[in-house]
């Protein structure tokens, strides 16, 4: 057998294939699924998006606020050094009470954020769920 | 590319892929069909990126032999050892089974060796462009033909098609 013979098998080679429309069908239908799961990929990144912004603000709005408070944070935390450790405690305690009182901003700003993003996200995964 | 001229391109070219890959798959025209639907709807989905519209047919041809690679990897985890060796290609569907000794023949080359086979006879492709389907080189390409033709002239020797 030599390379024309190989030549000539191949070019009476032609597999049976199923009707072409049916494929054709099928792949149609294939598209329109891929075209739900983009377009519902899409939507959720979207909202994805808007969520993270709404965090964003809110931990902003959140953190300003809360910063706004730190005098007020450091008297109570002041008092209750003096409550627990006597006046001694208080100059000591001055630059802990500045820590912790920034900590407390940080914290709030954080969970602020999360909480508006859970929230954000739980009324899309929602909306999604009644379409 | 919209949707309406990618189905289009695919109502026109599927009839030669969808043959290549039961030559590649030996006959099995089901499994051929599924990596067919998979090469579309891959294409589909990055058809915004292609850029060169010549190229494209060896494209779709580049992503079927990655898909039908894949999948052969993906049967190979699947199903046992002693299964595969029961899977002869004389057992695959194709209702005319004029091609059983050819399928036989095929399923014992190696899958780079067999789509260079199919490329260059069945399709008539230039073997440049079976190395940018299989992501190899002119010179890699030659070899599997020369490997390929030489394998196929034993088998088919010693099954006297």
């Amino acid at each position: 057998m030599n390379d024309d013979d190989i030549r000539d098998l191949f070019k009476s080679f032609e597999p049976e294939i199923s009707d072409g429309d049916d494929f054709i069908g099928r792949l149609q239908r294939n598209l329109d699924s891929v075209e739900m799961v983009k377009a519902r990929n899409e939507s959720f990144h979207r909202s994805n998006r808007v969520a993270a912004a709404v965090a964003a603000m809110a931990g902003f709005v959140a953190g300003g606020l809360m910063t706004a408070g730190v005098p007020w944070l450091k008297g109570i935390l002041g008092q209750v050094c003096v409550r627990v450790g006597g006046a001694q405690m208080v100059s000591g305690w001055h630059d802990i009470n500045t820590v912790i009182a920034w900590v407390v901003v940080a914290s709030a700003a954080v969970v602020t954020s999360v909480s508006a993003y859970e929230i954000c996200m739980s009324s899309v995964r929602r909306k999604c769920v009644v379409r | 590319m919209t949707r309406e001229q990618f189905v289009t391109y695919a109502r026109s070219s599927q009839e030669a892929l969808r043959r290549f890959l039961t030559g590649l798959c030996c006959g099995d025209t089901a499994l051929a069909d599924d990596i067919a639907q998979e090469t579309y709807i891959k294409a589909y989905l990055a058809a915004d990126t292609f850029r060169d519209p010549a190229c494209f047919s060896a494209w779709i041809y580049r992503i079927a032999y990655n898909t039908f690679v894949s999948s052969r990897r993906a049967s190979r985890t699947m199903v046992g050892i002693d299964t595969l060796a029961d899977s002869r290609a004389e057992e695959r569907a194709d209702d005319s089974f004029r091609y059983q000794e050819l399928y036989a023949a095929l399923d014992r080359l190696s899958e780079k060796e067999r789509t260079s086979i199919l490329l260059y006879y069945m399709e008539g492709r230039q073997i440049n462009e079976i190395a940018q389907i299989i992501d190899s080189t002119t010179d890699a390409v030659k070899q599997q033909l020369s490997r390929g033709r030489s394998h196929l002239r034993t088998i088919l020797k010693t099954t006297s098609l």
